[in-house]
């Protein structure tokens, strides 16, 4: 059976991409045949050591390719699907999809015309603890779900990340969109409305370091989302993803990082053991792209997500909650 | 890619997680299983000789009380078949070593299911004290609890059948440590027995000098725990379910608390893969050393608890 032929669009985001080539490199079914960075030395550091060639020609890539990751900044995400979609290749793409609502909707329509598989990287569907939650959930082990109150946490990446024309924003941008995603998935209902917060006192940055948001589901499920840049310090982890899930018979506390074991050697480190949520999500992309499939983590997923950081932005503005979607 | 046909022995908690597993990782079919009470879903038969005649299984896993195993596994041995038997796979070395030739002289496989060396976290451990970073490694404290174990006419209960908590629950602590650092030069052991529960304490020196700490109970606990913690010159590591648990499922329906660590491969499904990769492989009825050793430290704790006296390798594995 031959090999699906792999490209990656970029290396803008600052581990996202990396960890993506070394699930590829470690997948039987893929073949990394080339990497394309508007910016080549982003990308060199990791093509080389692994004896993959760098194309300074991204139309050049896509000939060669049955399908690409895209990782790239978010204003420029819109020019590279639409590239990846008329090539007819099929599309891993990091969230969020765009800097602003107007390019949103732009992507949207991008990504309506493709007629390969399009799949959201949203690694943390993967996450062994979510998936189990999502099955006691279902097996209406705390009953029904009354709130979901999540933290996304991380490290602030800089660079073009703190640029607003470039990114949209600062942690809200970077870090709504796996929690947001995780609390749809997990009540299966929209976001209603929400209500932001946002700091400054982590970085003294032009964009906020830190926010809470507070969300309200179409099925009434209460929830909330920190996705500040708290992780900072000697932490041992750059981030974090918990959740707190209040049912009406009980409640379940996931945290993505506990299973891991305590390192006290040069200073304290965690090494996580549930296993590769990239390996999980890299594979179930591959197996869409040989069978022709739809994934199940798509548009609507990724629509939703990056929306609800542009609301958030507008709740901040204007000082309340911003509707979303009318109640059921 | 010829898939294995595969029979279990036994239908307890044990022989619902190999048919569980042996079905989830979609190179084997389970042809059928071995037990008294009808079952969902599987060919049932009644006894070993009726599987090996209807069901000609190519690899068989034994899930039958402690004291059973050693009968049924020269049986499947003598069928022509590769056998898979928990632990322990049986209550003396001596016995665990006549096994292992049997399999050899048979040229078929035989693995026991120490499943605690596929579980991530020990794995991860492990690699630790490899790399070095801890320095020399000095103390070693492990536990593991379950609640009070049920089986079919309370056999757990019978040491002579099950061994007690020692063989059958520490076995899996006893066999990290001998896989580390061999088996211990010195043990000593103290037990302590209520009703629903028994507990037993190790202490161990290994011939490299690390000591070892190893609890084990059996009631007291409303689910699975378990921690290690190994402290070198250079550094520490450690980990324990409480505090490692990716899901933590509080219900007011059974009023209970439950710890999970679910991972991407679940360790009995690793377990299974990995023996029938070695079985593709060809590498058939290699005996387990560490496994005969593990029962040996089970043997020699068992004797300090009778005694009451510390007990020493010296005199101990010359069969």
């Amino acid at each position: 059976m031959s090999r699906i032929r792999v490209g990656m669009v970029s290396f803008a985001h600052s581990t996202h991409p990396e960890r993506a080539l070394s699930a590829l490199l470690r997948n039987p079914s893929a073949e990394v045949i080339g990497i394309w960075d508007d910016r080549p030395e982003r990308a060199r550091p990791h093509a080389e050591p692994a004896g993959i060639p760098l194309f300074d020609d991204l139309a050049a890539l896509l000939l060669r390719c049955d399908a690409v990751v895209v990782s790239s900044e978010y204003d420029l995400r819109a020019k590279h699907l639409r590239a990846a979609v008329d090539a007819g290749v099929a599309i891993l793409c990091e969230k969020p999809l765009a800097p602003t609502a107007e390019m949103l909707n732009d992507v949207a329509d991008i990504l309506t015309e493709g007629t390969r598989p399009f799949m959201v990287a949203f690694p943390c569907r993967f996450i062994p603890a979510v998936v189990a939650a999502r099955g006691a959930i279902a097996a209406g082990e705390i009953g029904r779900v009354l709130a979901v109150n999540a933290t996304n946490r991380g490290a602030c990446p800089h660079d073009w990340f703190v640029d607003p024309t470039r990114s949209g924003g600062g942690a809200i941008m970077d870090h709504t969109a796996h929690a947001a995603d995780l609390i749809r998935w997990l009540t299966g209902a929209e976001y209603a409305s929400i209500h932001a917060l946002a700091g400054d006192n982590l970085l003294g940055l032009a964009v906020e370091d830190s926010a809470l948001l507070h969300v309200e589901m179409t099925n009434g499920v209460v929830g909330s989302i920190d996705t500040s840049w708290s992780r900072t310090g000697a932490m041992p982890s750059t981030f974090d993803i918990t959740m707190r899930i209040i049912g009406t018979e009980g409640t379940i506390e996931v945290n993505a990082l506990a299973q891991h074991v305590d390192v006290y050697a040069e200073a304290l480190s965690w090494n996580v053991y549930s296993g590769s949520i990239d390996d999980a999500m890299i594979d179930e992309f591959l197996r869409h792209v040989s069978g022709g499939s739809v994934p199940s983590i798509g548009l609507p997923d990724v629509a939703a997500a990056t929306a609800l950081s542009f609301a958030a932005y507008r709740s901040i503005e204007e000082g309340k909650v911003i509707r979303l979607v009318e109640q059921d | 890619m010829s898939r294995v046909r595969v029979g279990v022995i036994g239908m307890g908690a044990m022989g619902r997680t190999h048919l569980r597993a042996w079905r989830s990782i979609g190179e084997a079919d389970v042809i059928g299983v071995v037990s008294s009470r009808p079952q969902e879903g599987v060919a049932v038969y009644e006894t070993v000789e009726s599987l090996l005649a209807h069901g000609q299984p190519d690899l068989v896993s034994v899930c039958t009380p402690t004291d059973t195993h050693p009968a049924i596994v020269r049986e499947l041995l003598a069928a022509g078949c590769d056998v898979v038997c928990e632990k322990p796979l049986a209550l003396t070395a001596v016995e665990a070593a006549g096994l292992f030739a049997e399999a050899e002289s048979a040229g078929r496989m035989l693995a026991v299911g120490h499943v605690v060396r596929h579980f991530p976290q020990y794995s991860e451990v492990r690699a630790i004290l490899d790399s070095g970073r801890l320095g020399t490694p000095a103390t070693a404290r492990l536990r593991r609890a379950v609640p009070w174990p049920a089986g079919a006419s309370d056999w757990f209960s019978d040491e002579a059948r099950s061994g007690g908590v020692v063989f059958d629950l520490m076995i899996h602590d006893l066999d990290f440590l001998v896989g580390e650092w061999g088996r211990p030069e010195t043990v000593f052991a103290r037990r302590a027995d209520g009703p629903g529960t028994s507990m037993v304490t190790a202490t161990m020196r290994f011939p490299e000098g690390v000591l070892a700490h190893v609890e084990a109970l059996w009631g007291g606990v409303t689910e699975l725990e378990y921690s290690c913690e190994i402290a070198g010159s250079e550094g520490s590591v450690e980990f324990s379910s409480r505090r490692s648990a990716g899901m933590v499922l509080t219900s007011a329906i059974t009023g209970a608390m439950r710890h999970e660590s679910p991972t991407i491969l679940d360790p009995y499904a690793a377990q299974l893969r990995h023996l029938a990769e070695v079985r593709r492989a060809g590498t058939v009825a290699t005996s387990d050393q560490q496994t005969i050793e593990t029962i040996m430290t089970c043997e020699m704790i068992g004797r300090s608890l009778q005694t009451r006296q510390s007990v020493s390798a010296q005199g101990w594995g010359k069969a």
